[in-house]
């Protein structure tokens, strides 16, 4: 058997080539698996914002049943010790 | 010898492969059959099969529009809540398909009577049971918490009204799938509703959903703004419950507007319910009782009759009548006053709200006159007040009058009205003769309305007669009937209103049971509010007349409103107006 031999600079181009072609492939596979774990990540993100919107809304809403005039009229008067201005009380306010 | 071995053998592999090949040959013409069979004579049949097993449509909720009040507090919202179910496997025992109910019970709040109801559906094999409808996150989480095996959490909305039973009757209430029932939730229900959009899941073998699609999205539904402020509210909806209670009345209904603009701030009735249990609520609870039901005004109506008698010229405010008399001649009987007055002025009858005067000036009128006068203040006919099921009421035409109809409509009998429509020609002479409508409305989905900028208003009273009138008002709260409708530093007008109620099976009007009316406007010179106060069969002893049940409701919501808009004694304006703008969206 005669086995041709290649010169080392013929030997380094492959070599090099060949890198190439797998930090081409790598590059590849790793920008597939990037995407796919960013989809992930967007659709948890996404699903988290619902999520969040939905807590907003029951928090406005749990906020506003918790300031109800009633609510605070009771506070006022139960706890604060607050009352109407008798007949005989001036009450000065400021300007609007 | 060897070579014909080797013959035979070879015919016998031809033999054996030639069998093997129209084998396969039939096997590969079977297969292709098969396929040209499903591919082209079944393949619309053989396309829904399977997308009838992988795919399913179906429909997405659109998000329902909020309501909210002139100043952008939120008074009905939908927010996220869950439906818990129970989904069992009939191969399973009795017992150990009760055992998951009977862990979840406690924790869902489930009563005895319930969950015997809820076990015998588990005994006759339903694959799917609701345990909770419309629940918190809150109690959601609690469950998971615990584990339990065949439970199933689905998200839904749900309709939620933060400030309980304020406003009940105007905002209404929704079904379990959000469909509006009453009040402004059922007459904007599409504008509320929105559009529902359709989503395309895709679902493995085992029926999994392994891609969901939307294909059409969902068009929100549009807010609501409405004139409400819910300070004003509260603060009527508060007196009007309290002195309910005290005199323990059959309802009772209050209204507030700025006569102006015809802005509605505050509408409340008694009996009231809470919207967030809408169907629980019982019948006579729902009814919006000041754009519903019927009334005789009584001598609320006497505003009517003398904004007639005065802009037609036949009688003049200093002009007397004789009220000596115990009581007046009418076809078929006699109207009495009900205290003996002298002679009085044509002002002081009004204010003293004597029948026998009342029904002296308006015999100047002919009938047909003072029928088109009515009609004219909106009695007879809708308000087109934005809320559903109002009443038109009932006014008969002059042809249909009986002898005595005139004497009666002047003092507020044989006419039926609603609140609404009282509250509206009463402000017709808080804005000098100007008819302007009434509103509940301020903008849908950020749309301004009314749409369109309305016409001049038409004067239906001449701005002097109306201000004669207006003098007349402020008298009768001064010094007549209506003293408990006073307001130091401030000048009220008003008009107080007792009427007897028809007793259907007697066939007649009873003195045992009486309408209190109050109806006034504040401050008389530059109206910034007007109040109607109505209560049915007040049933404390000896007090039902409307300046003692109605008049003190008025003047207890009309203090508070009048320091809280800024409308101090001497100033006719809001000191800061009443604005309509929502707060900052960071600010909700």
């Amino acid at each position: 058997m005669v086995h041709k031999k290649y010169s080392r600079r013929q030997l380094l181009m492959a070599a090099g080539a060949s890198l190439v072609v797998m930090a081409v492939l790598t590059f590849y596979l790793w920008h597939l698996t990037e995407n796919v774990r960013l989809g992930y990540a967007m659709g948890m993100s996404e699903n988290e914002r619902q999520k969040l919107e939905k807590d907003i809304l029951n928090l406005k809403s749990a906020r506003e049943s918790l300031a109800t005039p009633g609510r605070v009229e009771k506070i006022a008067r139960e706890l604060l010790g607050l009352a109407d201005l008798r007949d005989d009380q001036v009450a000065y306010e400021k300007a609007k | 010898m060897n070579e014909l071995a080797h013959e035979l053998e070879q015919r016998k592999a031809r033999r054996r492969t030639r069998f093997l090949a129209v084998v396969l040959g039939l096997w590969a013409a079977g297969i292709l059959g098969q396929l040209v069979r499903l591919q082209a004579f079944q393949h619309a049949k053989m396309r829904d099969q399977v997308t009838n097993q992988s795919e399913k449509r179906a429909e997405v909720k659109a998000d329902r529009g909020t309501i909210y009040d002139r100043r952008g507090h939120i008074l009905a919202q939908s927010v996220s809540s869950f439906s818990i179910s129970y989904r069992q496997e009939k191969s399973s025992p009795l017992n150990a398909r009760m055992a998951p109910v009977l862990k979840a019970a406690p924790l869902l709040g489930i009563g005895p009577a319930e969950l015997e109801k809820i076990c015998r559906q588990v005994e006759s094999g339903a694959p799917y049971i609701f345990l909770r409808r419309k629940v918190g996150p809150e109690m959601v989480r609690r469950v998971q918490e615990a584990k339990i095996r065949g439970l199933s959490y689905d998200e839904e909305r749900r309709r939620v009204y933060p400030h309980g039973t304020l406003a009940a009757h105007v905002l209404g209430g929704v079904n379990l799938d959000e469909t509006g029932l009453a009040g402004v939730e059922y007459r904007h229900n599409p504008a509320l509703g929105g559009r529902p959009g359709e989503r395309r899941v895709l679902k493995d073998g085992n029926g999994r959903e392994y891609n969901v699609e939307i294909v059409t999205s969902p068009k929100p539904g549009q807010d609501l703004v409405l004139t409400l402020d819910h300070i004003v509210q509260y603060e009527a909806q508060s007196a009007l419950e309290m002195a309910a209670a005290e005199h323990d009345v059959e309802w009772g209904t209050v209204i507030v507007s700025v006569p102006p603009t015809g802005e509605i701030l505050a509408m409340a009735s008694v009996p009231g319910y809470d919207p967030n249990a809408y169907t629980s609520a019982k019948d006579e609870q729902r009814i919006d009782r000041s754009i519903r039901h019927l009334f005789d005004p009584g001598s609320t109506f006497k505003i009517v009759t003398a904004a007639t008698v005065i802009e037609t010229g036949v009688v003049v405010p200093g002009e007397s009548f004789n009220c000596a008399a115990n009581a007046i001649q009418v076809a078929g009987g006699q109207i009495r006053d009900h205290e003996a007055f002298g002679v009085l002025t044509f002002a002081d009858v009004i204010a003293h709200s004597s029948n026998i005067g009342t029904i002296q000036a308006a015999r100047r009128l002919e009938p047909d006159l003072f029928y088109r006068a009515i009609r004219d203040f909106g009695f007879g006919e809708r308000t087109g007040i934005e809320l559903p099921a109002e009443a038109a009421g009932l006014l008969n035409p002059p042809e249909k009058w009986s002898g005595r109809s005139l004497d009666s409509l002047s003092v507020g009998y044989e006419i039926n009205v609603t609140a609404v429509q009282l509250l509206q020609a009463l402000n017709i002479i808080a804005n000098r003769g100007e008819r302007v409508g009434l509103n509940l409305l301020k903008s849908v989905g950020g749309r301004p309305r009314p749409a369109e900028p309305s016409s001049p208003a038409p004067t239906l009273v001449s701005p002097a007669a109306a201000e004669s009138l207006v003098r007349i008002l402020v008298r009768a709260v001064e010094e007549g009937t209506g003293t408990g409708a006073r307001l130091p530093g401030y000048s009220v007008a008003g008009k107080t209103g007792t009427a007897q109620l028809f007793d259907r099976s007697a066939g007649r009007y009873t003195s045992a049971k009486h309408l209190a009316v109050f109806a006034g406007f504040v401050p008389a010179d530059r109206p910034a509010l007007s109040i109607l106060v109505v209560f049915c069969d007040p049933k404390k002893k000896d007090v039902y007349y409307g300046g003692q049940v109605a008049a003190p409701v008025f003047r207890d919501i009309a203090l508070k409103v009048l320091r809280y808009l800024g409308v101090h004694p001497g100033t006719a304006r809001p000191a800061t107006g009443v604005t309509a703008r929502l707060q900052n969206e960071a600010q909700r």
